[in-house]
């Protein structure tokens, strides 16, 4: 947690992939489009993840990723993703910043009990950072119809990349992390300095 | 603590004192060092397993101290880093050393970096600027929104350009989607009741009132519930992004009204 605070940028400032569990603690919208045979999370970000329900069973030696190895099952009506072999390094597990390693197991129990509401219990087994399980919950509201996550192309121009430093921000009053003070713009155009476009006459 | 100091000097550390980020942290991290030490929660020692009771746990500004009941001699836990989370214990003092001065805070360091940047931009040509600026505002469109958002919320009355201070270029959608859209923006509604504001079309985009969500069964396709849709955060589950929000031994900085809930 100290190393991650005072020693890693955030990893999706830099545009790496946030990966599990850190998707399912974001306080932003995703969306999901279950199939017949695959579910897909669609995120902000431009990210997204394909879970599988198939019955086929974990790689036996998958790749490391930032959302693993996953597996989907349904148990009655409780949609029950399984995911394993996550990448340790360039990763948070939250927003709050507080680690995972490459042991991290997470069981995703997905319930709809109303035509309005989703709810997750998120159980997150890690036995190499963590010495027990962690139980996790939270409800998301259905959005509007037409509501769909947009294209944002994070790389495109991070002209901010080179001036970040470690951490995700104090802790603010509603208990959500981040930077939200302010400092003044450059003064605006004026008749002395006008601003002018790109764009040749 | 003598022994607890000299593995922290020879960390390159003055003391084994915490800091205020852990506040909100997990406290049952542990970690196998070389010499296999672990902790737990709040302090299962290699001195014995020593659980503390949360209600004893202490935090101030500087140094987060776990005193346990048991043994007698109180048990200062510490939690200090250098790849990873590492617990060290010290017996016989119930006062940690002093916190270190902490270094220049992130946050200062960015705004310094922030106005060196802008400071470089003037003065460059005008050409350039005009580039350099429409770089930026595409890197942030979507704060963009979130900027009005929070503009829109009396809490949250903040002055310029927000955006460019944010690390995360969607952390203020994540704000919006939080506290910013907690309290909607009445003077706006009282000034053209029947349309929407630019602030509640992006805050509609983030989040929703629980009192607009349709009700009914949840539809099914293929013998299993449907899980598919547009998902929003509900405001009621926050704050969302620890994820050791709902163990009993966290204790986070919320507001009033959040604690009660």
């Amino acid at each position: 947690m100290k190393h991650n605070i005072e020693h890693t940028i955030d990893p999706e400032s830099l545009c790496v992939v946030g990966g599990m569990p850190r998707h399912d603690a974001s306080a932003l919208p995703f969306q999901l489009l279950q199939g017949s045979h695959h579910a897909a999370f669609l995120y902000w970000y431009t990210t997204y993840r394909l879970v599988p329900f198939d019955g086929r069973q974990h790689d036996p030696d998958p790749d490391p990723s930032f959302f693993g190895d996953e597996i989907g099952t349904w148990d009655g009506d409780t949609f029950v993703i399984d995911s394993v072999a996550f990448k340790e390094a360039r990763t948070w597990a939250d927003e709050n910043a507080n680690p995972h390693s490459d042991q991290l197991h997470t069981i995703e129990r997905w319930t709809r009990p109303d035509a309005g509401h989703l709810h997750l219990e998120l159980t997150i087994i890690d036995p190499k950072f963590y010495t027990e399980p962690i139980h996790y919950q939270r409800t998301w509201l259905i959005g509007k119809p037409t509501q769909i996550v947009h294209e944002y192309s994070c790389a495109e121009d991070n002209v901010d990349a080179p001036h970040l430093q470690p951490g995700p921000g104090p802790i603010g009053p509603d208990g959500q992390r981040g930077y939200d003070k302010v400092t003044p713009l450059p003064p605006p155009p004026d008749k002395d300095h006008p601003a002018v476009t790109s764009i040749l006459n | 603590m003598e022994r607890a100091s000299l593995i922290a000097k020879d960390r390159g550390q003055s003391t084994i004192a915490t800091d205020a980020h852990n506040a909100g942290s997990i406290g049952m991290m542990k970690y196998d060092n070389r010499v296999r030490k672990r902790c737990a929660t709040w302090g299962e020692c290699n001195l014995g397993r020593f659980f503390c009771q949360p209600e004893l746990t202490k935090k101030t500004n500087s140094v987060t101290v776990a005193l346990c009941s048991s043994p007698p001699a109180p048990v200062v836990v510490a939690c200090s880093t250098a790849r990873a989370v590492e617990c060290r214990t010290a017996l016989g003092s119930t006062k940690p050393t002093a916190a270190p001065p902490r270094p220049s805070h992130p946050q200062l360091s960015l705004q310094t970096s922030v106005c060196m940047y802008a400071r470089r931009l003037a003065d460059r040509t005008e050409d350039s600027f005009q580039r350099s600026a429409a770089a930026v505002y595409r890197r942030y469109i979507l704060s963009i929104f979130a900027l009005f958002a929070i503009h829109s919320s009396s809490a949250h009355a903040l002055e310029g350009p927000t955006w460019l201070h944010t690390r995360n270029p969607l952390s203020f959608l994540q704000r919006a989607a939080g506290s910013g859209a907690q309290s909607e923006s009445q003077t706006e509604k009282q000034k053209s009741p029947g349309l929407k504001s630019d602030s509640e079309q992006a805050l509609s985009e983030f989040s929703r009132n629980e009192s607009d969500v349709p009700t009914g069964p949840a539809p099914r396709i293929d013998g299993h519930p449907d899980l598919s849709g547009y998902w929003v955060p509900s405001k009621q589950d926050r704050p969302v992004g620890n994820i050791g929000k709902d163990l009993p031994v966290i204790n986070c900085p919320l507001p009033q009204r959040d604690r009660q809930r």
